[in-house]
């Protein structure tokens, strides 16, 4: 029988989610304008409401009046399907990222996360992937050279460094031994000799160092934006863009930064676990328990997970506004060359550890 | 690409350490930001502070225009007519309408009514669209009568609203 408050219960959650992540990228637009132009000494977009917090808006408005060009030699049904090849994958990830405990109502067990997969790393990578496909068909579609080389650019960034981000994460996979995301961040909380809780960054230092280059690579940042690379390649794969099929590649943009932003938070920084925090409250170690409220608990997980969250998208930024961008020859040297090499060195060593007994 | 290779240190070859220092720079300068723009409207240049230096006044008068009307050497903004007290300067010898360049100032002169001197301008217009700014008027003024201001924010709807007349280019002084 369906329970059908849980349904329910569940749509809710999507829809909020859904909300709430768009409304992060659009705001995310602003402040990625703000934080450049105060690592730079200027002032940056003040003018659209207080601090210019309404400039998103203003932003949007401009994005829908805009006249929707197609090129004249364009491929019309790809060019109009490669925009929503690109934003629905990155809506689709977070799906089964988790922001907090399980919470037990009226006798329901509710999964702070949308869809609690027993896949889930999986089908991170399997949904991930498929953005590929909106930035390649969007650079053949439009019938530019810039345009198709971003496209080709993007292809090869993303076989390489898809290889390196497995690799990082199959040492995750030994130490947890569960592909669930929940499951992760709930053994993230467990403790290393009584003390120090077990988060993927101390367990696998080495895997979070290739995590996050792979995964600046995987969005298309800096310094791995060789796809758009402006100064190069005119706007790469959206040169011939504009008007809403534009934004829908830009929210998509921020869209992967928010998903890539929660998985480094749930696989290296114990996802919601804050640290000796468990469903019945704080339990230090040779010092006792604070007893708490369910809710009380689950508030304080859910805005763990938001900061840890906030804090890389902020990472993300300081990192655009710091680095230049690679040359292409050296970003797949460091994918094959470096990267995948210390993928399997860290898998040795965690198994090695494991063994060990040691993790 | 092999004949210019630069020898690196072993911190500049990881890369990562280097990368940190520079995250070190950005982070610095997002909470110490030094402030070089300015919010325009709200906020304004202030022109008089950098030309004290170079006041080795030409008028007697310099000092107060500098305090009174925002007069400086070295900015060139909107005109002024000089006042003193009851008596205009302006002579309406027509020397800044002869040698302006971009023929900005018209001058209609009358005979003064005030018997401290012969002529007075009764009509006295610069068009500021035209004008280049260039100072000329000033050098060539006998009386030190025309000088400009450091105000510089012309801002009008129509092209008409910027030919300014006499009345609104005097400036009393003393």
């Amino acid at each position: 029988m369906v329970d059908y408050i849980t349904v329910a219960i569940y749509t809710v959650m999507s829809v909020v989610v859904f909300v709430l992540i768009l409304t992060t990228v659009a705001f995310l637009t602003l402040a990625e304008r703000r934080i450049s132009a105060f690592m730079q000494d200027r002032l940056g977009p003040n003018r659209v409401g207080p601090w210019g917090l309404f400039q998103p808006v203003a932003d949007g408005i401009k994005f829908i009046m805009k006249e929707d060009i197609t090129p004249l030699e364009a491929n019309k049904l790809l060019y109009t399907l490669a925009p929503i090849l690109t934003i629905i994958p990155a809506m689709l990830t977070f799906a089964v990222v988790p922001f907090g405990h399980d919470l037990f109502l009226h006798g329901r067990v509710i999964n702070l996360q949308i869809a609690n997969l027993n896949v889930g790393i999986l089908y991170v990578f399997a949904i991930a992937s498929m953005g590929i496909f909106g930035i390649i068909i969007g650079g053949w579609a439009s019938n530019n050279k810039y345009s198709l080389l971003g496209g080709l650019r993007s292809a090869s960034q993303f076989i390489s460094y898809e290889i390196s981000m497995g690799l990082a994460v199959i040492g995750i996979l030994m130490v947890y031994g569960s592909l669930k995301l929940n499951d992760i961040a709930l053994y993230q909380g467990s403790l290393w000799f009584n003390t120090i809780p077990k988060w993927g960054i101390l367990v696998q230092p080495l895997g979070f160092i290739i995590f996050l280059v792979s995964v600046f690579a995987e969005t298309n940042r800096v310094p791995f934006d060789l796809p758009e690379a402006e100064s190069e390649l005119v706007g790469g794969y959206h040169t011939e863009y504009s008007s809403m099929k534009f934004a829908f590649f830009f929210m998509g943009e921020y869209a992967n930064m928010i998903t890539a932003s929660a998985l480094i938070a749930t696989l290296y920084f114990g996802g919601w676990q804050v640290p000796y925090l468990h469903n019945i409250g704080f339990i230090i170690p040779k010092f006792g328990i604070v007893h708490m409220q369910q809710w009380l608990v689950a508030i304080i997980e859910v805005l763990s997970f938001v900061i840890k969250v906030g804090f890389f998208l902020f990472f993300f930024l300081w990192v655009r506004w710091t680095l230049p961008r690679f040359r292409f020859d050296q970003l797949t040297a460091l994918g094959w060359k470096v990267l995948i090499p210390l993928g399997i060195l860290n898998i040795v060593i965690t198994g090695a550890l494991i063994m060990l007994r040691i993790i | 690409m092999t004949e210019n290779k630069k020898k690196y240190t072993f911190k500049e070859a990881v890369y990562f350490i280097e990368i940190l220092r520079g995250l070190g720079v950005t982070i610095k300068h997002f909470f110490t930001r030094r402030k070089f723009a300015i919010n325009y409207p709200e906020e304004k240049l202030n022109i008089t502070g950098n030309t004290q230096a170079t006041m080795k006044v030409m008028d007697k008068d310099a000092q107060e225009l500098i305090d009174r009307v925002e007069v400086t050497m070295n900015y060139r903004g909107k005109h002024a007519l000089l006042v003193d007290g009851d008596l205009g300067r302006c002579v309406a010898c027509k020397m800044c309408e002869t040698v302006c360049p971009f023929f900005a100032i018209y001058i209609e002169p009358e005979e003064s009514p005030d018997p401290r001197k012969e002529r007075s301008p009764k009509i006295f217009e610069v068009d500021l669209t035209r004008c280049a700014y260039c100072g000329y008027c000033v050098e060539a003024c006998p009386e030190n009568a025309i000088t400009m201001t450091s105000f510089y924010s012309l801002v009008a709807r129509q092209r008409p609203e910027l030919s300014i007349q006499r009345k609104e280019l005097r400036t009393v002084i003393k």
